[in-house]
């Protein structure tokens, strides 16, 4: 869930329960307020008919005043009981709407003149009543403003307060350690998140180190390795020159030759690896493909010849790249290498170009290894032993580094590899 | 002719020095920045093999030196490092030429013998063997006088054979100098045996002798009779 989300929906929560709660509370309260107010007033008008009954011109009548909402009544009784206010809720029959409304009724019994009668004051709460119903309205309609007010509200300090944090979010996500320049945040007012970007900045700082480290321990390994080689190659070619050498000896020495040669192969083809991986082939220029493939195979004729492989050459357009020339030189010469050297005797290669794509299609036997595999390092088939496993490995990180597609697809015994440049 | 070697690794420098002792050259080594630069302010050599990583300095430093003083000869760098960046350093301070190891030691030699030829004898470019003459500018093949058609892969592999006369060539380093980074370990073998056979007949053909040993198990060399 996002943060926004998250922090809108417990906003909301805490207001819809406050403004419940408030709206009870205030429901209620308001209720016993009026319901005082109307007391107050029921005594008051009370003392008022006490005062003056003439102006009422009620006494010793059984008679009901229109001046609606107060109805007065002023009945004759033998006795008084009670001398005290008493006050009670009725029913009236209301004349004109025709039907019955909730009164507050106040009675009285005390001598009037002489007589004793009991007063008897009911003051309609219709009124009162609508009140409450117009201010719960009122009410209802200020929480919806400002349920509406506390989102927009959140959305923007949201923005204002987290945008920093959400700066720093970006960075990280395309942060790459390889890059060569540094990683920088911008200035926050909050502490807390200018405290995250001092931490990110130091976690980077010893990130880079540690990889500069590592880098370079990768790098002095790779070139220390060639010296033993160098001397093991060099002693193998002086062994060679002894005349005394027997057939069994003969294996040996080609045995270590072969290995020398297979070490120092696979050296070369890490460095390149690890070269690629760390953004060392910055150069960018217009590379035109057909031209290095052409070139490729001319050092290829004999060996193509020498296997008896037909070569079918399909351009249909030009094909240009913007990128460093050694690099694609070298994926080229990894794919050719594969297509002439995984092919069949009397095989066949074709080389397709269509608008912004590359194929190049060769016989050669099924592969026993998965497809998914292929491009990983140190994978190799059964059919050749005696292979690296690094040759598609290179391809596809040569093809990565400059967002090349690069696509196998298997039909009978032809194995296609599609490139499409950008 | 004199060479010196500059290399740290006193095994390598060794066997460098023995191989190319066998083939008649005066040959000495040194194995620091130092003695190197002391070396070449004393005595004269015709060619200089420079490794680029010196425990006390940088071979660039003696390229520099080199190229102050007034030395006539020709340098080669054997390095580890294969970057385009520094083989480009390296040939623009004045090196010759620039070997990445590991390399094999009759690579070697050949680089040296067409460096000397180059530097050294300007204008005579021939490798003259008994009824055989390699002119190496050209890329042609006389024998007593007549040309010889001959592929470009063949007169590399000849020329290879021939400056490394008396010598046992393994197939890889055969392969190796040949086809570089285009040949791949399994098949060479055959593409070499495939290349030496085509040789071999042209040569026996045209009545010459057969030059063209097999070592069994090893690889071949050109026997000068």
């Amino acid at each position: 869930m996002k943060l926004l989300t998250k922090t809108a929906l417990f906003f909301l929560t805490i207001a819809l329960f406050v403004l419940f709660m408030g709206g009870i509370v205030f429901y209620f309260s308001f209720r016993y307020m009026m319901k005082h107010e109307v007391k107050r007033e029921l005594i008051t008008e009370m003392h008022e008919v006490i005062l003056h009954p003439a102006r009422y011109n009620i006494i010793g009548i059984d008679s009901l005043v229109f001046d609606l909402p107060v109805h007065y009544q002023i009945l004759p009784i033998k006795d008084i009981h009670n001398p005290k206010f008493v006050f009670s809720d009725t029913l009236l029959l209301d004349n004109i709407m025709g039907r019955y409304q909730a009164y507050r009724m106040i009675s009285y019994e005390t001598n009037l003149g002489g007589k004793f009668v009991r007063i008897t004051i009911s003051k309609s709460l219709l009124v009162s009543d609508e009140l409450v119903e117009y201010v719960v309205f009122v009410t209802l309609a200020l929480s919806l403003i400002l349920l509406l007010f506390i989102i927009g509200f959140n959305n923007y300090f949201f923005s204002r307060i987290w945008g920093n944090f959400f700066k720093t979010i970006d960075i990280i996500k395309d942060y790459s350690i390889s890059d060569a320049e540094g990683i920088t945040f911008t200035e926050s007012e909050i502490t807390e998140f200018n405290q995250l970007n001092q931490v990110f900045e130091k976690m980077h700082g010893r990130i880079k180190q540690d990889y500069q480290n590592l880098k370079e321990f990768i790098e002095n390994i790779s070139h220390e390795i060639q010296n033993p080689l160098a001397i093991i190659k060099s002693r193998v070619d002086l062994l060679q020159q002894n005349e005394n050498i027997d057939k069994s000896q003969a294996e040996l020495i080609q045995s270590i030759q072969g290995s020398a040669i297979r070490l120092s192969n696979l050296n070369k083809s890490l460095i390149l690896l690890s070269k690629i991986d760390n953004n060392q082939f910055p150069e960018r220029e217009d590379v035109d493909i057909l031209e290095n493939i052409n070139f490729h195979l001319e050092n290829f004729e004999d060996i193509i010849q020498a296997k008896k492989i037909s070569l079918d050459k399909n351009y249909r357009n030009p094909l240009v790249v913007r990128a460093d020339s050694n690099l694609i030189s070298i994926m080229l010469l990894n794919l050719l290498k594969n297509s002439i050297y995984h092919n069949l005797p009397s095989g066949t290669i074709e080389l397709m170009t269509e608008s912004k794509s590359l194929t190049i299609k060769n016989s050669g036997k099924k592969l026993d290894i998965d497809q998914e595999d292929l491009f990983k390092r140190f994978t190799k088939s059964s059919n050749r032993p005696d292979s690296l496993g690094l040759g598609l490995a290179i391809v596809k990180k040569i093809c990565d580094y400059y967002n090349f597609t690069i696509q196998y697809t298997c039909q009978d015994n032809f194995h296609i590899i599609t490139i499409t440049f950008i | 002719m004199k060479i010196l070697i500059v290399e740290d690794e006193i095994e390598l420098s060794d066997s460098i020095v023995s191989y190319l002792k066998s083939e008649g050259n005066l040959c000495e080594y040194t194995l620091t920045y130092d003695s190197a630069t002391d070396k070449i302010s004393l005595y004269e050599y015709d060619i200089i093999v420079v490794d680029l990583n010196l425990p006390d300095g940088s071979g660039i430093q003696i390229i520099k030196k080199l190229k102050e003083s007034v030395f006539k000869g020709g340098i080669i760098i054997i390095s580890a490092r294969d970057t385009l960046a520094d083989r480009i350093l390296g040939l623009n301070t004045g090196a010759d030429d620039y070997l990445i190891k590991p390399f094999h030691l009759a690579e070697l030699n050949a680089r040296i013998k067409s460096l000397t030829r180059r530097v050294i004898f300007k204008g005579s470019n021939s490798i003259i063997i008994n009824e055989l003459e390699i002119n190496t500018e050209a890329h042609e093949v006389y024998i007593k006088g007549k040309l010889l058609d001959f592929t470009k892969k063949e007169f590399d592999l000849l020329l290879f054979l021939a400056t490394n006369k008396n010598k046992v060539l393994s197939k890889e380093s055969i392969a190796e100098h040949l086809w570089g980074d285009y040949v791949d370990s399994a098949d060479s073998f055959d593409f070499v045996y495939a290349h030496i056979k085509n040789l071999r007949k042209k040569l026996i053909k045209k009545g010459v002798g057969n030059y063209l040993q097999t070592v069994y198990g090893v690889g071949y060399k050109f026997v000068e009779k």
